[in-house]
């Protein structure tokens, strides 16, 4: 139990963290592009000043997939709530996990998709004799299998809690 | 069964691509630090890193919980391998398995509590040292206090901590039904 209390607190951290992030980045994200159409970004010593439609519908679809995370996290918190409550084997349980997993290989995949879009940007650089504008384009294909691979032992889960609550209900059957 | 299956082949390649990346690392640094002439001319600024005299071994610490973190991660990962092979058997709640689980378990909360130490040590020697750079910034105690407990808690720490933590949590509930199991077996 002491060790379920540690999980349902860290977890509720991470979460609302997480809420708090997801609120405050489209904010940042408007005042950036704000000030890019406007005088331009300044970052690492480099003038941003224009991005390209690729930057923009790839931070797009990685919010949407982030947000998709954090929906993972709540219904995570759901299965801790019931665990507390001493609900293990319950068909909730079976279902969120089922749930999770199924979201979480979705994920994965989104992500491996976003990575194929590539991203492309305007940024101008000064130097004492003037200035010179860039134009950046970028490929970062990645075959990240870490989502896939945690959605896919949620599954699992999900079935070996299956087996166990028909094992319990049959158990709980015999005199 | 399908299912447990992918799951075999991902854990597969990880592992394959862990122990690859480990023995690569191996290779390079011994490269780097005995054999550096022979190394081509990009690679052999590299030895300038390992050079403890430069900046005191303080600096080493958050590199050193990262390959304490990646070795002990390659071990969880071969514990979980095995568990699933069990899975693959049906054999879900075998006292293996709950072994398994639990070294994992605790494998997970020792490296994030590790790496974040280890983090947090070495951000109070940095900032103490960019203390000393920076003489004439004012400097609030509560924002270098705030600048350390930021850089010692990353996300990956917290996602093992909560991993580990969610998988003892998972080794007991896989003992009892093992329990279950084993009374419903000897039911007639």
């Amino acid at each position: 139990m002491k060790k379920l209390n540690l999980l349902k607190v860290i977890t509720d951290i991470v979460y609302y963290v997480n809420i708090a992030a997801a609120i405050i980045a489209p904010l940042v994200a408007i005042v950036v592009l704000f000030k890019i159409n406007s005088a331009g970004f300044e970052y690492d010593g480099k003038q941003y000043t224009k991005l390209g439609a690729g930057l923009i519908i790839s931070s797009l679809l990685k919010f949407v997939l982030y947000l998709a995370l954090v929906y993972c996290l709540f219904l995570f918190r759901k299965i801790i709530l019931l665990f507390q409550k001493l609900k293990v084997f319950d068909n909730v349980v079976i279902d969120l996990f089922h749930r999770i997993g199924k979201y979480l290989i979705l994920i994965g995949f989104g992500f491996i998709l976003v990575s194929c879009i590539p991203i492309n940007y305007y940024y101008t650089t000064y130097h004492p004799g003037g200035f010179t504008n860039h134009y950046e384009f970028e490929y970062n294909f990645h075959l990240s299998i870490v989502w896939i691979a945690i959605g896919l032992f949620f599954q699992v889960l999900s079935e070996v809690f299956s087996n166990a609550r028909r094992l319990k209900e049959e158990n709980d059957l015999t005199i | 069964m399908e299912k447990v299956r992918i799951l075999k082949i991902l854990f597969n390649i990880l592992y394959i691509s862990l122990i690859s990346v480990g023995v690569l690392g191996v290779v390079f640094f011994i490269a780097a630090v005995f054999f550096n002439e022979y190394l081509p001319p990009v690679l052999q600024v590299f030895k300038g890193v390992f050079n403890i005299n430069h900046f005191g071994w303080f600096v080493y610490l958050e590199p050193l919980s990262k390959i304490i973190g990646f070795i002990l991660f390659i071990v969880c990962v071969h514990h979980l391998k095995k568990c699933i092979g069990f899975f693959e058997n049906n054999d879900f709640y075998s006292p293996d398995v709950v072994k398994r689980l639990r070294s994992v378990g605790r494998l997970f909360v020792i490296i994030s509590l590790i790496s974040v130490l280890l983090k947090f040590i070495a951000a109070i020697y940095l900032q103490s040292i960019m203390g000393n750079m920076a003489l004439n910034i004012p400097y609030s105690f509560w924002v270098g206090l705030l600048g350390i407990v930021v850089a010692s808690f990353n996300l990956t720490s917290i996602f093992l901590l909560i991993t580990g933590l969610f998988l003892l949590l998972f080794s007991n509930i896989f003992a009892n039904a093992g329990y279950l199991k084993q009374e419903n077996d000897l039911t007639i």
